[in-house]
């Protein structure tokens, strides 16, 4: 059981990416058009890692954030780097924050909403700098930040109701129980 | 001390690593690396399976909606059988016909810009970042599929492959086009012999139509009228229908009119394609074979 934990997260990050791309697939009816959700439901797993399963010795979040938002860069984009970069670096910030603060429910909620906002700068500013698109600021926050940002909060809500006490349940059987 | 440096020695190679990975990716290249192929493939079986009860539902969801139309559209469905039934004689007759001017002329099958063999696939995901027009569909290279045949649903053209793996391939689709990828199009007019021609050159983002840039500066183009593909660019087959003219106006020089055109296909509703294997060789395979005959010489 202790050696699996890491795959278990891991498995579960994977079907994660798998579902971002079926998601995108259906069209939900309650949307409007232009309203762009995209969904950082990887992102907001690891942060939940990052939150309640990590010591202050272990990166387990930091790595399979690089191996997960690899396949999510080679199978949903074009351009390989970006959600690495931009997952990475914001999970690192939240994992040095962490060091500080407390593992409960308002801090869950309050680091999956800014964490998905500033990756989901972070995102646009990146692909902007390449080219990938030509949209002007006031469009994206109206058409997709904001609509992006309710979505993945109320699923980082579904996640939190699944997850948080299994992660903290499987943190204590990985770190400190003795067998 | 000491742990501060390594840490920002990580970072730096970290950070010459991603701006390596984006410079190398963002070249246009239809070719993959070994390791993309193997993870589009295996993350594309895995969203099949996935994709069986999400589809399931959707579909029973779907089918209960439809329910209540089908007596209405079960009575325009028989008003329209009869014409049909006069459409199909005809176009019998005309079959028969072109075959045998075919044989008289004495052209092969792969003469014709038209003919092309179908390859049926579903898609299995879109991408999630929706500034990539993107989707996935679960045939590959050993299925046929190319980089750069045409995909097609029932109603018209969608896009084109845009890389192939052994078992998935990406579609870019038509609202994802820029001026590198244009298609050459024919906007079918009734009352004329020879149809008018032109580029698709892109897509408007705030009106969510295509753009058509005219070869000539012709006045009978007018909304309504319908885009075909025309087989010209060396790529799509002639007789794709791509959509229909909404607006024209004259571009800012005056010298051609540019129309918005409507693709035909809902590109945001897809769950099965056709992917289009042109019968006469294309250009690029014409180059192929060229080098390679280059090679033996040399």
């Amino acid at each position: 059981m202790k050696r699996m934990i890491p795959f278990l997260i891991a498995l579960i990050s994977f079907l994660l990416v798998i579902l971002e791309g079926s998601l995108a697939q259906i069209s939900l009816p309650f949307l409007k058009d232009e309203w762009i959700n995209v969904s950082h439901f990887l992102f907001i797993f690891l942060l939940y890692v990052t939150i309640f399963f990590e010591k202050e010795s272990t990166y387990y979040a930091i790595a399979l954030s690089i191996i997960f938002s690899l396949i999510n860069d080679i199978v949903y984009t074009d351009v390989i780097g970006v959600y690495v970069f931009a997952y990475t670096a914001v999970l690192y910030a939240a994992r040095v924050l962490m060091k500080i603060l407390q593992s409960n429910f308002v801090i869950a909620l309050l680091m999956t909403t800014v964490g998905v906002v500033v990756t989901d700068i972070l995102i646009f500013f990146l692909y902007n700098i390449i080219q990938v698109h030509v949209q002007s600021w006031s469009m994206y926050w109206q058409n997709r930040l904001i609509p992006t940002s309710i979505w993945n909060i109320l699923f980082g809500l579904l996640i939190y109701l699944i997850f948080a006490k299994k992660l903290t349940k499987w943190s204590y059987i990985k770190f400190e129980r003795a067998d | 001390m000491f742990y501060k440096k390594r840490r920002l020695f990580i970072l730096m190679i970290s950070l010459i690593i991603i701006v390596g990975l984006i410079g190398f990716s963002l070249r246009e290249r239809t070719e993959l690396t070994i390791m993309e192929d193997f993870i589009h493939d295996s993350v594309g079986w895995a969203q099949e399976v996935i994709n069986k009860p999400i589809s399931f539902t959707t579909g029973v969801a779907n089918n209960i909606k439809e329910i209540r139309n089908v007596y209405r559209e079960n009575q325009q469905l028989k008003s329209s059988l009869d014409e049909i039934r006069q459409l199909e004689y005809e176009n019998q007759e005309l079959t028969k016909e072109i075959d045998e001017l075919k044989e008289v002329m004495d052209k092969s099958e792969s003469d014709f810009l038209q003919n092309f063999e179908a390859i049926q696939a579903s898609v299995v995901a879109r991408s999630k970042d929706q500034w990539f027009k993107q989707i996935t569909i679960n045939k590959g290279t050993q299925d046929g599929v190319q980089p750069n045949m045409s995909v097609i649903t029932g109603k018209g053209m969608i896009g084109k492959v845009q890389t192939s793996s052994p078992f998935t391939s990406t579609v870019l689709l038509l609202n994802g086009f820029d001026r590198t990828n244009r298609i050459s199009v024919n906007v079918f007019e009734e009352e004329k012999e020879t149809d008018n021609s032109g580029f698709i050159v892109g897509y408007d983002e705030e009106s969510e139509l295509l753009l058509l840039e005219m070869n000539d500066n012709d006045g009978n183009l007018e909304e309504g009228q319908y885009v075909f593909s025309s087989g010209l660019g060396g790529v799509f087959p002639k007789g794709l229908e791509i959509g229909e003219v909404v607006d024209v106006e004259a571009d800012r020089y005056e010298l051609t009119s540019i129309a918005h055109v409507k693709p035909s296909a809902d590109l945001e509703d897809l769950n099965h394609v056709i992917v289009i294997d042109r019968s006469m060789t294309t250009v690029d395979e014409i180059e192929e074979v060229e080098e390679q005959t280059e090679e033996d010489e040399s």
